[in-house]
């Protein structure tokens, strides 16, 4: 017993005098980085004179440490990685340090760190988070003074994809549209035509006499967020030709009964038979490639967007294939937005902007970069991307047929039309006509109303 | 020997529970054989093969840090808050247990409270604060309110075990000269070993588990603990994930908590209803 507590006592001192140990180092390193902290804000503070003794001092060679942050999977991070090896190769004065994740809690971060002052140089970023960060303060710089390359960009595309009031903030790194994923042996067992170009009735027919004869069997499935964006929206969009808000005027470009119909398009989907009740879909919200009936072969169709196509290719056995979005049979316009949806972006408070950019444009420009990159960060943004892939041979053909459909006929999306408020509010209706708890005609009236009053709130605002 | 039939109908109960319990850590288990498509498209636990591809691959992680790097961190991060946690919560139990000092039943008020203060609401003051001393990707947000003894919950936990101690201990010990420290060093340590136990496992699930924080105060991938490394590789906006090496990484993962608390148990238990009866 006396020796049992001699040893405790000893490692309670051992414990203690590491404690003390590891406190010591600590406050050494705590000071240098608080310095380093304060040189960092003061130099972000006193914008010119600073700054340009900052970039004479990359040129001439100083070493220069850029933090870069981005979410993926690991075929992303793993060609992201390569980048920047290739880049500190060629670069040996720049250090370039990743910092990576998954894509949960990612927006959360980066919005902590971004209002913190404490976020990294390049960020990679939702074009749909683009209002809500630049629109709170200006948080990232206009690339366009910067030493990066804009012009390689396909057309429009940094217009549509990377802009926020007229400023060239996101560097799109992907591009596409949304497109109907087919499971080939499902298509060829149910007579489907892939190059027919369906309206939404003809795929209410065609979905009623699959499940008729098979009871287990629907042709599609889709969760709340996908009814939302994929169906509702491209419907008011096929009835108009528009986006669902006009930028200037923030008036609504559709009607009451356009959006009553919208609603019972979707409502038509589920009394026939064609979707998959709404609660089994809801168990694979967000995550439709893990859907059970879709995997054994019992769903045929998913509307999703292009830049998923990798993980609809690995979900199932059979041959997959794409076609375009259903449409109404006097639709203005595909419906699809297409654009990009992902881009990087330059935190406008780094102290190595210059820098930053530098390594931005040889991302996302230089033909090696592209080669390591392959598909893992987006799909093709640039002019030279498409030849380069494709002579390599490393483009799923999938991707590039669906960016290919997606594209005729496509409108421009705006970013008042993407606003989260009435995403919610869009959602949130659809529901309740699904559950049946309103009609069409009373969710369009209210949509109309809510709409109106975000939007005169919007506007007031801005 | 003969059971009883009370037993009996005990024993298939208490068996029943038990696989109920067990049953999703088995499924992990055979999950790790299995590849996306079996994953979510068949019911059955067995998997088609076996094969330990996926923990070698998911061993490797990014490709630029492998799960050694995750779990030395975690370890880093974890074994210093755990330590100082028992050393910090003990002595800051006994004083509260053992002595009377100006304003002690205010302070013991706001120590409880905290308690009651839910996370999220210090989330934030707690960020900029440690972002001022420039604590950010580094372990110190975790180490420094260990060693101040920021665990109320636990604090609360040894002073109620303390007091099922009789007085007459330590007054014996004063009475051979023994100071107050070394009271609690000698006499009342060795017989709070339950209840330190006690905290060493709650505070080493705790920190073990722990995604959020870790989140937040954790920039850099060379720094990331096993709890971000497991969903650095989600990626659910298309990307197909290869779910079989994240749950073998998970499952990897689990091993030193299990094995912790199978090796401390017996104290544990003892240890939380000790400090729950005797109050």
């Amino acid at each position: 017993m006396k020796k049992q507590l001699k040893k405790n006592a000893a490692f309670v001192m051992a414990a203690s005098i590491a404690a003390a140990s590891l406190a010591g180092c600590g406050s050494g390193s705590e000071k240098t980085d608080t310095t380093a902290a304060v040189q960092a804000t003061e130099a972000a503070q006193t914008a010119a004179g600073n700054e340009t003794k900052a970039d004479a001092g990359a040129a001439s060679g100083e070493p220069v440490t850029l933090r870069f942050a981005w979410w993926g999977s690991d075929s992303r991070h793993q060609a992201l990685l390569g980048v920047i090896e290739a880049y500190e190769k060629k670069n040996p004065n720049v250090t370039i340090e990743a910092e990576y994740q998954g894509y949960d809690g990612y927006y959360e971060k980066i919005m902590t760190t971004l209002s913190s002052n404490t976020a990294p140089d390049i960020i990679q970023l939702s074009k749909e988070w683009l209002p809500d960060i630049q629109g709170a303060k200006h948080y990232l710089a206009d690339l366009s003074a910067l030493p990066v390359d804009l012009t390689t960009l396909k057309d429009r595309l940094l217009e549509i994809a990377g802009t926020y009031k007229g400023e060239a903030n996101v560097f799109p790194c992907t591009v596409g549209g949304a497109v109907t994923y087919v499971n080939m042996d499902f298509a060829e067992a149910n007579g489907i035509d892939l190059g027919k170009g369906y309206t939404w009735d003809e795929i209410k027919e065609l979905g009623k006499a699959i499940h008729e004869k098979d009871g287990d069997a629907y042709l599609m499935t889709a969760d709340a967020d996908m009814l939302n964006r994929l169906f509702v929206q491209p419907y008011l969009v096929q009835k108009t030709g528009k986006p669902i808000v006009d930028e200037e005027s923030y008036n609504l470009n559709f009607t009451e009964a356009d959006a009553a119909e919208a609603f019972q398009n979707v409502l038509d989907l589920y009394e026939n038979n064609v979707l998959e009740p709404f609660g089994d879909a809801a168990t694979f919200a967000g995550q439709a490639d893990q859907n059970s009936k879709w995997i054994n072969g019992k769903i045929g169709m998913i509307v999703d967007y292009t830049g998923s196509a990798p993980k609809y290719l690995g979900s199932i056995d059979s041959e997959l294939d794409v076609m375009p979005i259903p449409v109404t049979a006097d639709a203005k316009s595909s419906g699809v937005a297409y654009s990009g949806d992902r881009g990087f972006a330059i935190n406008d408070n780094s102290v190595n902007k210059e820098e930053a950019a530098k390594f931005l444009d040889f991302l996302m420009n230089d033909p090696e970069s592209i080669a390591i990159c392959k598909t893992a960060v987006g799909y093709c943004p640039t002019k030279q991307s498409d030849d380069i892939l494709i002579k390599a041979g490393v483009v799923s053909e999938i991707q590039k047929k669906g960016v290919e459909i997606s594209e005729p006929n496509s409108y421009t999306n705006n970013m008042i039309s993407g606003n989260t408020e009435l995403e919610v509010i869009r959602k949130d209706l659809i529901q309740e006509v699904v559950y049946g708890d309103v009609t069409p005609e009373e969710a369009a009236k209210e949509l109309v109303e809510q709409y109106q009053e975000v939007l005169d709130e919007l506007k007031e605002s801005k | 020997m003969k059971l009883k039939k009370s037993n009996l109908i005990a024993y298939v109960i208490l068996i029943a529970v038990g696989i109920v319990m067990i049953y999703p850590l088995v499924w992990l288990f055979f999950a790790t054989f299995k590849d996306n498509k079996e994953l979510f498209g068949k019911m059955t636990l067995l998997p088609e093969s076996f094969s330990f591809r996926a923990y070698r691959e998911g061993w490797k992680g990014s490709g630029q840090f492998s799960y050694l790097t995750f779990y030395i961190n975690t370890f880093k991060l974890v074994v210093p808050t755990v330590a100082l946690t028992a050393l910090s919560t003990g002595i800051v139990a006994y004083g509260f247990a053992r002595f009377k000092f100006p304003m002690k039943k205010l302070l013991f008020m706001l120590m409880i409270s905290t308690l009651m203060l839910p996370d999220a609401v210090i989330m934030i003051p707690r960020y900029v604060v440690f972002n001022k001393f420039g604590w950010i990707d580094t372990y110190r947000p975790f180490w420094v309110p260990a060693l101040l003894a920021c665990y109320p919950f636990l604090i609360f936990m040894q002073i109620q075990f303390l007091r099922g101690i009789p007085r007459e201990l330590d007054e014996s010990a004063y009475m051979d000269g023994c100071n107050p420290f070394m009271v609690y060093v000698k006499i009342l340590a060795p017989l709070m070993k339950p209840s330190i136990f006690s905290v060493v496992i709650f505070q080493t699930l705790w920190r073990w588990n722990d995604y959020f924080n870790n989140l937040v105060y954790i920039s850099s991938v060379k720094n990331y603990t096993l709890s971000l490394a497991l969903k650095m590789s989600i990626d659910s906006q298309g990307a197909s994930t290869p779910w079989n090496q994240v749950l073998a990484m998970s499952f990897i993962s689990l091993i030193p908590p299990i094995l912790l608390y199978f090796f401390a148990q017996n104290y544990f238990v003892e240890g939380i209803t000790a400090g729950g009866v005797k109050g």
